[in-house]
């Protein structure tokens, strides 16, 4: 858990990375049509700690997730893990470095190969990186994992389809465990799960944060979850990082209009609360050809005329040394 | 699929009475249960046990029919299956003989020329005086063999190059899809029909490349659309994100959720291989085999009108053949298709979706859940 001096404080870092994926090309058009999945992104995911990104579907959240881990090649930018730069690192000689760093994904059924057994599926992530000397060992590692996990041994034998949602997402967790990783891309892990079964999930990532000392990117819509689990939250519009702060931070005074209308449609358990509705109209426009400006202006309550719709707001930090940045010309003040 | 009958009440309405036979639910594994599945249309059933007696009579055409015992002791010595080891010509002065059903080979001529179906020759003999019964039991085996290598060959060589086309995309992608694009143009019997006449010596080897070269191309681009498929799924992700080759990942993730078609495109290869080889031997280009088979006793049977028992056996062969293989096949491709099996799926209770009660348990729990292979 306590950070090593020597490294650098920042574990997992993406430095203005950019991801576009062709949709269609014609025969006529040699320059295909790209979607903008992801525009110029700058994120650190320091030791230990955990990283909540939020934003719509469709905005890019999975997308930057896959390209801290180089699941996707960037489009440009950098990709840095533990200060050694990764973005065009052959994938034979990143495999040593895969085994630090994991992911867990959103849906349990299409996570898990349904043509192995648990013990397979955790037997691989082992194998992969020959982490057990014999049989016996491995055997053993197996049940230690799915017991970590909160699953029984006699769990091993069993196909995927024979365990519910919430199981299956923990051994999705056992197998990104297996390899023993420092960072974990957490997916959307809870978003396919029943309301009970979410605080369980939530509950395992957070005791093995304790006690592996496990750095995460949480990915997720769900804002209630992140402001649970995340120590620094970064708000995601269309390809890029709207707003950017410690949670509190961000939850108590958000600056961006976007987190303040994410924030606002957020549910309270409490009826007398009076809420502000309808502070966002429309629909997030398309990522093929993103608003000039601020993507967020066509929706933008607080949009100025002649500069919102020019420029891009760069990312700036609102006072010096609090680590809250927002991109908006026309941010909000604490009230 | 699920059984479920429906009745009108004294008052009226409408009732559905859910069937309280317990469906087959498998113990583990996709394979399995898509058998399951498949099995309980009573024509699939039909088809299968069809099958399965073809087989049998392919496997077993030696103790069916043959000029030489099952087993005799001849010389007072016990001798089992001559019919199969020919370790004796004849059979003559043998006691004790367990004869097959039928005494003659397929081969053998006897002095009964054209005779219709007797109890000696239940299907009576052809005009050089062979047993019908024994060359049709004997060329269902020269028939399912040939049937069976030509459609492994193409599949195999389908899921090969669609599996790499899909997997590997690109130039590889690019160039698989000009050939099979090139090759569907062709229709197979043309091919065979030309293969087997310029080749210097026509054989099993010449029409089994001929059938390959043609019919792999539909194999490929099913097994490519399945690739991609099982290609986008977490699973494959998650494998490359713990580090596995691509090799692996085609190998372990994706191939084992992708080659289900194949299976079907078997079954339903047999059958037309069959159809193409009866074609070109009762067109007198086919394979010049020592065991005659159906469409060489149909082809002979032509100048022979009036003996109606020769058309009996063989096309009746042939229509039981391809017939039962097509309806395996469409159970089989039922069984395995994820939209088809979305309805069928199982719930172990007995009860079936008709109560509420089914949508609110999770899936998973719930029922077996095959749809979640691909």
């Amino acid at each position: 858990m306590t950070a090593d001096p020597d490294k650098s404080r920042n574990l997992a870092v993406v430095d203005r990375v950019q991801k576009y994926f062709p949709v269609q090309s014609t025969l006529l058009s040699r320059t295909p049509t790209m979607v903008r999945a992801v525009e110029s992104v700058t994120l650190r995911v320091r030791r230990g700690e955990t990283l909540g990104l939020v934003g719509e579907s469709g905005c890019g959240k999975s997308t930057l997730g896959r390209l801290f881990l180089r699941l996707l090649d960037p489009n440009g930018g950098r990709i840095l893990y533990d200060g050694q730069d990764i973005t065009r690192l052959a994938q034979s000689k990143l495999r040593p470095l895969r085994r630090k760093m994991q992911i867990i994904f959103q849906d349990p059924y299409s996570s898990l190969n349904p043509r192995m057994t648990v013990r397979e599926v955790v037997a691989e992530a082992i194998r992969i990186h020959k982490l057990a000397k014999n049989r016996r060992e491995e055997q053993a590692k197996i049940a230690a994992l799915l017991e970590q996990v909160g699953l029984r041994a006699d769990a091993m034998g069993r196909y995927p389809h024979e365990f519910s949602g919430g199981q299956r997402q923990r051994i999705g967790i056992a197998r990104a465990l297996a390899v023993e990783p420092e960072f974990i891309v957490c997916d959307e892990p809870i978003s396919a799960l029943d309301v009970s079964i979410q605080a369980q999930i939530v509950n395992l990532l957070l005791d093995l944060q304790e006690t592996l000392g496990l750095s995460y990117l949480f990915i997720s819509h769900d804002l209630k979850i992140v402001e649970h689990i995340a120590h620094r939250v970064a708000v995601m519009y269309l390809g890029r990082i709207v707003e950017q702060g410690p949670t509190d931070r961000v939850y108590d005074n958000p600056m961006h209009p976007y987190t303040r209308a994410l924030l606002s449609a957020m549910p309270v358990a409490d009826p007398t609360q009076k809420r502000l509705h309808a502070l966002v109209e429309g629909d997030m426009p398309s990522a093929i050809s993103p608003p000039p400006g601020c993507a967020f202006h066509p929706r933008c309550p607080r949009v100025l005329e002649g500069t919102c719709n020019q420029e891009v707001p760069g990312l700036i930090e609102a006072t010096f040394g609090s680590e809250h940045r927002v991109a908006c010309w026309n941010p909000l003040v604490e009230p | 699929m699920t059984p479920r009958r429906r009745r009108t009440d004294p008052d009226g309405s409408v009732v559905f009475e859910l069937s309280r036979r317990k469906l087959p639910v498998p113990p583990s594994g996709t394979t399995f249960y898509a058998l399951a599945v498949m099995l309980r249309s009573r024509l699939a059933r039909t088809g299968a046990l069809v099958l399965s007696l073809l087989v049998f009579i392919a496997l077993f055409a030696d103790l069916l029919a043959s000029d030489l015992p099952v087993a005799c002791v001849l010389q007072g010595k016990v001798v089992l299956l001559p019919n199969v080891t020919r370790e004796i010509q004849s059979a003559e002065g043998a006691s004790l003989r367990i004869d097959p059903l039928v005494l003659y080979g397929p081969l053998q001529v006897t002095q009964d020329v054209l005779v219709p179906p007797t109890t000696r020759h239940p299907l009576g003999t052809d005009m050089l005086g062979r047993d019908v019964f024994a060359r049709v039991v004997h060329g269902t085996r020269s028939v399912l063999l040939v049937g069976l290598a030509a459609a492994l060959a193409f599949v195999a060589l389908g899921v090969v190059l669609g599996a790499l086309a899909g997997f590997f995309g690109g130039v590889i992608d690019t160039a698989v899809a000009r050939l099979v694009e090139t090759l569907s143009a062709f229709p197979t019997l043309v091919i065979a029909l030309v293969v087997q006449t310029i080749v210097a010596r026509p054989s099993v080897t010449t029409l089994l490349l001929a059938i390959t070269l043609t019919r792999w191309t539909e194999v490929a681009r099913i097994v490519r659309a399945e690739v991609l498929l099982a290609s986008e799924q977490d699973y494959v992700t998650s494998a490359r994100a713990l580090g596995a080759g691509p090799w692996r990942v085609l190998v372990r993730h994706v191939l084992p959720n992708a080659v289900a078609p194949a299976f079907v495109a078997v079954t339903f290869g047999i059958a037309s291989v069959v159809l193409v080889e009866a074609t070109l031997d009762f067109l007198g280009i086919g394979v010049p085999t020592a065991v005659p088979s159906w469409g060489e006793a149909l082809g002979e049977a032509r100048e022979h009108a009036d003996a109606w028992w020769l058309f009996l056996g063989p096309g009746l062969m042939m229509f039981l053949c391809v017939g039962s293989f097509n309806i395996v096949g469409e159970a089989l491709r039922d069984a395995l298709d994820p939209r088809l099996r979305e309805s069928v799926r199982i719930d172990p209770s007995g009860l079936d979706a008709l109560s509420s009660r089914a949508s609110m348990i999770p899936p998973s729990s719930a029922s077996f859940d095959p749809s979640s292979h691909a």
